[in-house]
């Protein structure tokens, strides 16, 4: 009997911490997948003062999964645009393998959409308002294998509203290729 | 129209049922006052313009199980427990069906548990709901998301016989969950909670 009365002590302590507990607005981020939004200008073979570009765009009305209609980012989140990062890598023959570099920032060109110091850039939403679109560009300032990795690429709302959902963006190459390598010669 | 000899043959056998076993039901009535079926409503519930109905039928010496139902006003979110967060859950109504133990026995004055299931019908007011727009596109806004929950829950109470025996007073305590986790604990509701008046027969 005082077995069974401590088990239910345990318990009703376990339901109660729970009555205690927050619920978290679980239903606000939504994900999407999109597939081959993002291209990237890549002729494999460039010289130093060259300009590597990369692009996404995508639709502010995407697919998504269990609805037979499209659905309005735009509108759900409000947000005029959508954020995503990338690396860069250089070949080094002492590790022989490809590692992370910094870029300074005056090697960065947003020709559509932004781009921070972080490499955040963020895709716009263009005046038609109905694709969001970003264009950048890596000026190439020394010699080297170098790769753009886009590896676990996902476009990010940006904008925080209580009353909009968040929408995260997983992005699909279609070939599975998400690293892009190209050489760089004086 | 005719009707088939095998529907009479059944009916037959229905009513030669029922008069044995309500001739041994009525037997034990007067030799041993046991009563095997129980009604009862929550006193307290009315209160928060809300209504339930429990049927209870014993079935061993110490053992009964029951279903009950509950419809729940709008008042009852002035007693809930369960957290919400920005969330507003409202649950409009529930039906439980349930095992008792009693450890006095089931004709007796007695603390009871109870193990209980739960299906209800859950409005959760300040949910994210995708409608379609004018132009026919889906779009996120917060609305209202109506949905079923299954669920389970545990009671614990002292039954009161009143001086006829026929009419019972209850004191009980439960608490249910829907599984619904936040963080790592279970979120919970106070329900089948309060004093209830019961006729057994």
């Amino acid at each position: 009997m005082k077995k069974l009365i401590k088990s239910v002590v345990v318990l009703l302590g376990i339901f109660l911490i729970g009555c205690t507990s927050q619920e978290f607005d679980e239903n606000r981020y939504i994900r999407l997948e999109i597939q081959d939004a993002l291209t990237v200008e890549n002729s494999q073979s460039f010289f130093v003062g060259d300009t590597i570009y990369f692009e996404a765009n995508f639709s502010r009305y995407l697919e998504e999964e269990g609805y037979d209609n499209l659905l309005d980012i735009y509108e759900s989140t409000d947000s005029e645009t959508f954020a995503y990062g990338f690396e860069l890598n250089k070949f080094s023959e002492q590790s022989n393998g490809f590692g992370s570099i910094t870029i300074a920032p005056e090697f960065l060109v947003a020709e559509k959409g932004t781009i921070d110091e972080f490499y955040r850039v963020e895709a716009t939403l263009n005046q038609n308002q109905d694709t969001y679109e970003s264009r950048i560009g890596l000026i190439l300032a020394e010699a080297g294998t170098f790769e753009l990795d886009f590896s676990f690429l996902d476009f990010y709302s940006t904008s925080y509203d209580a009353d909009k959902v968040q929408i995260q963006i997983e992005h699909i190459f279609s070939d599975a290729i998400d690293k892009f390598e190209f050489e760089v010669t004086e | 129209m005719k009707i088939p000899q095998s529907f009479w043959s059944k009916l037959l056998a229905i009513l030669l049922f029922l008069s044995v076993g309500h001739t041994v039901f009525s037997q034990e009535q007067e030799t041993k006052k046991e009563y095997k079926n129980q009604l009862a409503t929550n006193l307290m519930l009315p209160i928060f313009e809300s209504v339930d109905l429990t049927y209870e039928r014993v079935i061993a010496n110490k053992w009964a199980i029951g279903v009950a139902g509950a419809v729940y006003g709008d008042r009852i979110s002035e007693i809930s427990t369960q957290a919400g967060g920005v969330d507003i859950l409202d649950t409009n109504y529930e039906l439980m069906p349930f095992v008792r133990l009693y450890f006095q026995g089931a004709q007796n004055k007695s603390h009871f548990i109870e193990l209980f299931g739960s299906l209800s019908n859950v409005e959760d007011k300040n949910s994210f709901v995708r409608n379609t727009n004018d132009e026919g596109f889906g779009v996120y806004v917060r609305g209202v998301n109506e949905y079923t929950a299954g669920g389970l829950g545990f009671g614990y109470g002292y039954r009161f016989l009143l001086p006829n025996d026929k009419w019972v007073l209850e004191a009980q305590f439960g608490i249910r969950t829907n599984f619904d986790v936040s963080f790592i604990v279970l979120d919970a509701a106070l329900v089948r909670t309060g004093i209830k008046i019961g006729y057994r027969f």
